[in-house]
């Protein structure tokens, strides 16, 4: 039954990323496309979550909490960029 | 039972998952995209995380998306609160349906501020109205 679930969920988050893909790709402005960014890999993390469950490998859970610290300072130097114009000073 | 809470969970979650990419395209501007981003996100990835502890029904992996779900929860608002100034001081691209802002006023008054000691009088007379300096 969790599988069944774990398909359809693997479904709906590859077609959000899609989405956001598209923001990425249009996005008018340049923080337009850092929010799409950020929201593409807050959906990998889920997506590594996913195969977590159906592959029943549990090394996939430390691959979360990696890609969040890494999504988070991501998009910490994109901001410092945004507003500053330069990363290290 | 713990089956079907777990399946539940992981739907809603990636329900959730999908109205904030939803949102993140059909909202009008950057704060709003991003207000849709990060909290509909952030709950989506609440329930596939729980998803994954009732799942594997083991000690460690709850321990590490429980982790995870900490760290994720005290990041996504920092993060939306970092990109939501960069993008103001960048060049406040507000939607024309945009009805108070209070960040822009608050910006002049601390430049005025800078500018000619501590008088507070500048930025006050016209709070809440949106810039027209873009």
């Amino acid at each position: 039954m969790i599988q069944t679930a774990v398909q359809i969920a693997l479904w709906v988050l590859a077609f959000s990323i899609a989405l956001s893909f598209y923001r990425l790709a249009k996005g008018p402005t340049v923080p337009d496309r850092v929010v799409a960014a950020d929201n593409i890999a807050t959906n990998l993390t889920g997506l590594f979550a996913l195969f977590a469950i159906q592959t029943g490998e549990k090394l996939f859970i430390i691959a979360v909490v990696a890609l969040t610290i890494l999504s988070f300072v991501a998009t910490a130097v994109y901001a410092k960029f945004l507003e500053r114009g330069k990363i290290i000073e | 039972m713990s089956e079907i809470i777990g399946a539940s969970a992981l739907l809603i979650g990636a329900f959730f998952m999908f109205v904030a990419s939803l949102g993140l395209v059909r909202l009008p501007d950057v704060y709003t995209r991003m207000h849709a981003a990060t909290k509909a996100t952030t709950f989506g990835m609440g329930g596939i995380l729980i998803a994954t502890s009732l799942a594997f029904q083991d000690a460690e992996i709850t321990t590490q998306s429980l982790l995870a779900l900490v760290f994720l929860f005290l990041t996504a608002p920092t993060s939306a609160h970092l990109i939501a100034r960069a993008a103001y001081k960048n060049g406040p691209d507000l939607s024309s349906r945009t009805t108070i802002d209070e960040y822009g006023p608050y910006l002049q008054e601390m430049k005025a501020g800078e500018a000619d000691g501590p008088s507070h009088h500048a930025g006050t007379e016209n709070s809440g109205t949106i810039p027209d300096n873009r």
